[in-house]
């Protein structure tokens, strides 16, 4: 079969939509932390922190540009400590895809819809998500390009009705705080960073896989700007205490202003332009996680297994948190974060660690298979 | 065996004759295509009235050329050819070879000297089979059997009634050229080919049907259009195998991938400029013979949704029709499921004296909104179907009916709400701005999803249809170039010419995925210099 | 079509007869609804239950005038009011006296009786916004007088209540600075801040006598009634309401009229159409000084005395900007005053001045504010600036 290929563009435009979709959702910097009107600062912090993740797992995947994570572990390790590796990432593909659907349900349950059976709409979602997974990659970074510009333009268009009614003086007293609530406000989102894994899955389908670092850390440049501005202007007009206490703060930013007499309560908006991140974020995770999963089992297509996957990630979007109390907890620093941190460095630790071993112990050996 | 042969030859005459009545259609095919000319012309013309069944039309005019006094006969069909020619051709044989008094030099066949040296129409060829000689005598030539040859000779007399060039119905523009395709291959042919007179402009002739026998030309700039997309299209003519077909529509059907799809992966257009910018641009037409519609391929989604007169009027005036024509294509898919989804899920967001105002006016209206909006939608649709149907003199009829009885009346019986009729009514024209009715069929179907999705979940049932519409269009190829190409993929090169309209000296780059073969229109540095805010800076400056 | 479309096709038609047939769950018909668009809350008097009344909008009446038939003097909304142990459960109960859904998606205003506010307004925040119906952008106003009677005021020119009342707030808002613009989302952002208080308009329910003409409006704008900790501490006239529209930066287009400096007895009114006012905290040991800036520009809009000329070399024009300047120190002091002395709340929110702008102070005074606040030292700088005089350059002189 032949592989499908996506631009280096497209990498980076779902690697931007995946992460600038977060803090439409739950804001985590500002929610799961007391730093309140400093978040900003730990905006930037994430974007070191994830700087970092990108040259772990990126910078490997592009040292192998034709393997995926699966086939690398296996280069790697062996063929069942690769398994087991290769089983941790395709569990944080399917935990952080049924977190983030749940998460979006909730929201329009909570928020829109407070009668309407939640697994309709995680159901729903997945499904949609199953369509855009079983057309491939390319389809999907096809999408990518499509969708980007419309999200773009609806979080400028949101960004920019709270723009007029922003009090930057919430922003007020900076850096008051110290900066340990700064550090625990970047820790949630890091933790969320282990969607930057998809990465690894999607490298072999660039057509310029060398450049992957390079257009991971554009996409990550952009996202953060997203989150900054974000967390800037939702602070700005709901104050910084009460930014902090609201569910999903931006729904709540923007649904808190009149942009004229006709035009109030637009927060659908910000719920659509977080709909459409979410969708490609989805339809990318369930694509990596059928594919990986195919590969881990030897199969010749993960379309075959597409379906039973659908149905296991809807199964665990609603059996995984019994109330919204527990993905709060789950979603607590002190839960999320090392949980994130296992999902990324236990599988890359070593990976790294079997890489480093083959280098020093053969280099000779990898020169003989580069020329075969 | 050859005494059997012998045998037979001794009896000619004992040969049994097809009783016509007991065959069917692709047996009768088949025995015209085994059965080859005979030497004797009396043979050979009853051969040709058994075939052609005496039907009307099918006139046999005996005669005798030159001194010698061949015998011959001139077969036409009465209708399809120009008597002139044909009187003409039966002058040059009777007349003219007996004045030239010429004597047929020893050794030069006679069928050779006719050809050569009588024979002054443009085209003559030689048959030897009956189904040959039938194909050529149907589509308006007249052939000539001559006694005691197996070889008859068809000349080109064609002459039949065609439609004049007429300005396009389905294609109206303001700015631009008025001629538009008719139903003659060679007629459109030669619209395109005065457009674009170079020899590299190649057509391959196709035949597409069994019976219809049609005539198909694929027309391309040699060089320009990719030598794959050539092929494919080569490769899936010969795979139309089907009895006949009447238009092109139907011929689509062969050429495209997904037959579940809503959108035109071919644009079907009557305008010959449209046809020509099309192939300076590597795509490939297909003309077919007796339907001014010819298709286009490769195209994409924004194609459908631009007119010729985009490029001819001024740029800030087509950019704007062109963004208005996208607002319209919006509205009309998604504005009535809006509606209903706004309306009955998120009444927040309207706003409060429109929330009164739908609120009083829906008082007493029995449906629920979703049912009133479809109702009123099918009846828009049906109103639009049966008035397209119409003969011009009785169409205001249905525009009364329509509009005053069923909108005003049932408006006033409280049936129906009046926003509803308002959306419907945006809606109609909003789909009426989408220049390329499949597209426009498309869309209109589109909203009766949506606003079903609408009612189970309101603005997100919406946006699970948006979603579910993006991965469709996104996964549409037609003829591997992405259906909607230049935003997905993105192509900043090919923005100038999508989504606004460019000036023309910008028009540097041909579409990438297209015109791949040569990019480059024209030279870059020339269209650098209209950038120049005030070009007389430039002057004594020479470039890099 | 592989098996994998075919399936997928087959869920989502399953899923289409499920949807169909279980009816689809929060479709609601816009006629089903009883639109409220003006909320009131206070106590029961003798269980101390929350009593609701809400004023809703009648859609019926609308079809009435549509159809041409003469008004039939039905109103075009309606009140009801309920009570209940939560204000939920209050709201809940309203249902029993409604034929149609309650939606609150359209409040505009907030109606908190007088007796209510000063017992606290804590009950009512978390409903406000713990829920999804309830904006943001609702107004919350204190009524002065009969709660019931502010919910029923009819006005002349306008047919729903609730709406007469926004505009109402808004003109008085723009016109006269003399009420404070506070929707929910200010509310909640200040209560949750350190050192600031909240205001809440002040309406009036106007007494009409049985021979008085018809007035334009049952209820008065003005004024603002301040808060401490959640409760009402009192009231602000419209002068002090404008004194603090000019601290916060807020102002619109007051009008002050003042002596003119040509001839003592006569008066001049100058309507201000620019402003603006910046705050400066300094904390020196114990003592805190609060510094407001305020430059007020006007245009003079009518003057009593012939005299009044304007040339570029006289001293009227300074003159002016003095008494202009003079006038609206004058309110800035008037509102100072009340709520230092009298009220003892910083509705100013000088507290978080210092919070914001000087962190490290406000660790050491956050807890003995409210002891500190009526001590504050504040210098108040007004620059009036007179610019134009209409479209005359002098005054008519009768000879």
């Amino acid at each position: 079969m032949k592989t499908e290929k996506i631009a280096n563009r497209q990498f980076s435009f779902i690697l931007f939509i995946m992460r600038a979709t977060i803090p439409l959702a739950t804001l985590p910097i500002l929610t799961a932390s007391n730093a309140r009107q400093d978040a900003w600062a730990s905006a930037l912090l994430i974007f070191v922190g994830t700087a970092l993740t990108i040259f772990l797992i990126v910078g490997l995947g592009a040292r192998f540009p034709g393997k995926d994570v699966v086939e690398m572990s296996w280069h790697l390790l062996g063929k069942i400590p690769g398994n087991i590796i290769s089983l941790v990432i395709l569990w944080s593909f399917l935990h952080m895809a049924s977190l983030q659907v749940r998460i979006y349900a909730e929201m329009i349950i909570v928020g829109f819809l407070p009668e309407t059976p939640i697994i309709f709409l995680t159901a729903s979602m997945i499904l949609v998500a199953m369509t855009a997974a079983f057309s491939g990659v390319e389809v999907i970074g096809r999408m990518s390009d499509l969708i980007f510009f419309l999200f773009l333009a609806m979080i400028f268009f949101s960004l920019g009705t709270l723009f007029f009614e922003a009090d930057f003086m919430n922003l007020q007293p900076v850096l008051s705080r110290g900066f340990e609530p700064v550090l625990v406000g970047s820790v949630v989102p890091l933790g969320m960073g282990s969607l930057l894994l998809v990465a690894a899955m999607l490298i072999p389908h660039l057509n310029n896989p060398e450049r992957a670092v390079n257009s991971a850390l554009w996409a990550m440049g952009g996202a953060v700007l997203v989150i900054i501005s974000t967390v800037l202007l939702v602070v700005a007009t709901l104050g910084p205490e009460e930014g902090a206490r609201v569910v999903f703060p931006f729904v709540k930013a923007i649904g808190g202003i009149r942009i004229s007499e006709f035009l109030e309560r637009v927060e659908i908006l910000a719920v659509f332009s977080w709909g459409l991140g979410l969708f490609v974020g989805l339809s990318t995770f369930v694509y990596c996680g059928a594919k990986g999963a195919a590969r881990v089992f030897g199969l010749e297509d993960y379309r075959h297994i597409l379906l039973p996957m659908g149905v296991i990630w809807v199964v665990l979007s609603i059996h995984d948190f019994e109330n919204v109390f527990e993905i709060r907890s789950l979603l607590a620093p002190e839960v999320m974060g090392p949980y994130g941190f296992f999902l990324i460095f236990f599988p890359y630790l070593f990976l790294w660690g079997g890489y480093l071993i083959r280098r020093i112990e053969g280099a000779d050996h990898q020169e003989k298979e580069e020329k075969r | 065996m050859s005494f059997i042969r012998f045998v037979s030859r001794l009896f000619p005459r004992k040969k049994k004759k097809i009783n016509m009545d007991k065959l069917d259609i692709s047996q009768l095919r088949e025995l015209t295509q085994k059965e080859k000319l005979k030497p004797k012309l009396q043979d050979n013309l009853s051969l040709v009235r058994e075939y052609y069944g005496n039907s009307l039309g099918l006139q046999v005019r005996e005669l005798q050329i030159g001194r010698v006094n061949v015998k011959a006969a001139v077969v036409f069909i009465e209708g399809m050819v120009d008597t002139a020619s044909v009187e003409e051709l039966i002058k040059v044989l009777v007349i003219n070879t007996v004045s030239s008094g010429e004597i047929i030099p020893s050794g030069f066949p006679f069928i050779k000297y006719i050809k050569e040296k009588v024979i002054t129409s443009t085209m003559v060829e030689e048959v030897e089979e009956l189904e040959e000689l039938f194909d050529r005598v149907l589509r308006g030539d007249t052939a000539l059997i001559i006694d005691g040859l197996e070889t008859s000779l068809t000349v080109d007399t064609q002459g039949w009634k065609t439609r004049d060039i007429e300005e396009s119905d389905a294609e109206v523009t303001i700015r631009g050229p008025r001629e538009s395709f008719i139903e003659s291959i060679h007629d459109n042919m030669s619209l395109i080919r005065r457009r674009l007179p170079i020899p590299q402009l190649w057509a391959e002739k196709f035949t597409v049907g069994s019976l219809s026998r049609t005539q198909v030309a694929m027309v391309y700039i040699k060089g320009l259009a990719g030598e794959g997309l050539i092929k494919e299209m080569r490769s899936r003519f010969a795979k139309t195998d089907t009895d006949g077909i009447i238009d092109s529509g139907q011929l689509e059907d062969f050429l495209e991938d997904t037959p579940f799809s809503l959108f035109p992966l071919t644009l079907r257009t009557e305008r010959p400029d449209r046809v020509v910018a099309a192939l300076l641009e590597g795509q490939v037409a297909v003309i077919v013979n007796g339907t001014p519609f010819v298709l286009l391929a490769p195209v994409t989604f924004f194609a459908h949704l631009q007119a010729s007169d985009d490029h001819f009027e001024k740029v800030p005036l087509g950019t704007f029709i062109r963004i208005l024509r996208y607002v319209a294509m919006i509205l009309a898919i998604f504005l009535p499921g809006f509606y209903v989804g706004i309306v009955n899920f998120h009444p927040e967001m309207v706003p409060t004296a429109l929330l009164l105002r739908i609120a009083s006016t829906r008082e007493g209206v029995p449906f629920p909104l979703v049912v009133e909006m479809l109702l009123m939608e099918s009846v828009f649709e049906i109103l639009r179907e049966s008035g397209i149907r119409l003969p011009a003199s009785i169409g205001p009829a249905i525009s009364i009916v329509g509009a005053l009885v069923l909108g005003d009346a049932a408006i006033r019986a409280g049936i129906v709400s009046p926003p509803v009729v308002v959306v419907v009514a945006l809606t109609a024209i909003a789909s009426f701005a989408v220049p390329n009715f499949a597209l426009g069929i498309a869309g209109r179907i589109l909203r009766f999803g949506f606003i079903i999705l609408s009612s189970i979940f309101g603005l997100f049932g919406l946006q699970f249809g948006l979603l579910l519409l993006i991965v469709h269009l996104s996964s549409l190829r037609s003829y591997g170039v992405p259906y909607m190409a230049p935003a997905a993929p993105f192509i900043m090169r090919d923005m100038k010419d999508n989504i606004i309209r460019g000036w023309q000296w910008g028009q540097v780059y041909r579409p990438k995925l297209t015109g791949f073969r040569e990019p480059v229109r024209k030279d870059p540095r020339q269209a650098r210099r209209f950038f120049k805010i005030f070009p007389h800076d430039e002057e004594g400056q020479d470039e890099d | 079509m592989g098996l994998f479309q075919k399936s997928v096709l087959l869920i989502m038609v399953l899923l289409l007869f499920f949807f169909v047939n279980t009816g689809c769950w929060n479709r609601v018909e816009p006629e089903e609804l009883t639109l409220v668009l003006m909320m009131g809350f206070e106590r029961e008097e003798e269980k101390g239950d929350m009593k609701v009344t809400v004023q809703a909008a009648n859609p019926m009446q609308r079809v009435g005038e549509e159809e041409g038939g003469s008004n039939s003097g039905e109103k075009s909304f309606w009140v009801v009011s309920a009570a209940g142990p939560t204000l939920h459960a209050a709201l809940k109960n309203l249902n029993k006296k409604s034929t149609r859904e309650i939606n609150l998606t359209h409040v505009q205003t907030l109606l908190i009786s007088e007796e209510m506010a000063r017992e606290g307004i804590e009950p009512l925040l978390d409903f406000l916004q713990r829920g999804r119906e309830p904006r943001f952008i609702i107004q919350p106003m204190v009524v002065e007088g009969d709660l019931a009677r502010a919910m029923e005021g009819e006005y002349e020119a306008e047919d729903i209540g609730a709406r007469a009342l926004a505009r109402q707030h808004q003109v008085v808002l723009k016109e006269l600075a003399a009420t404070v613009d506070y929707p929910l989302r200010i509310v909640f952002n200040r209560l949750s801040q350190p050192g600031c208080e909240i205001l809440f308009p002040r309406v009036k329910v106007m007494e009409i006598e049985e021979d008085e003409m018809s007035r334009e409006s049952p209820l008065e704008v003005e004024g603002a009634a301040a808060f401490h900790k959640g409760q009402m501490v009192g009231w602000l006239n419209d002068q002090e309401t404008r004194g603090y529209n000019w601290v916060i930066n807020d102002i619109n287009r007051p009008v002050y009229i003042f002596e003119s400096p040509a001839s003592p007895d006569k008066e001049v009114t100058v309507e201000i159409f620019q402003s603006s006012s910046s705050l400066e905290a300094r904390v020196q040991g114990e003592e805190i000084f609060i510094k407001v800036s305020v430059i007020a520009e006007g245009r003079i809009q009518e003057t009593t005395s012939p005299e009044e000329r304007l040339t570029g070399e006289t001293g009227t024009a300074d003159a002016l900007n003095r008494r202009l300047a003079q006038a609206v120190r004058n309110d800035i002091q008037a509102a100072l005053e009340k709520t230092q002395q009298d009220l003892k709340t910083d509705i100013f929110g000088f507290g978080n001045l210092i919070y914001r702008t000087l962190p490290r102070e406000w660790g050491g005074l956050e807890d003995r504010w409210e002891d500190i606040y009526p001590e504050i030292q504040v210098e108040v700088e007004v620059k009036g600036d007179v610019r134009r005089s209409g479209l005359v350059k002098d005054p008519l002189e009768i000879r």
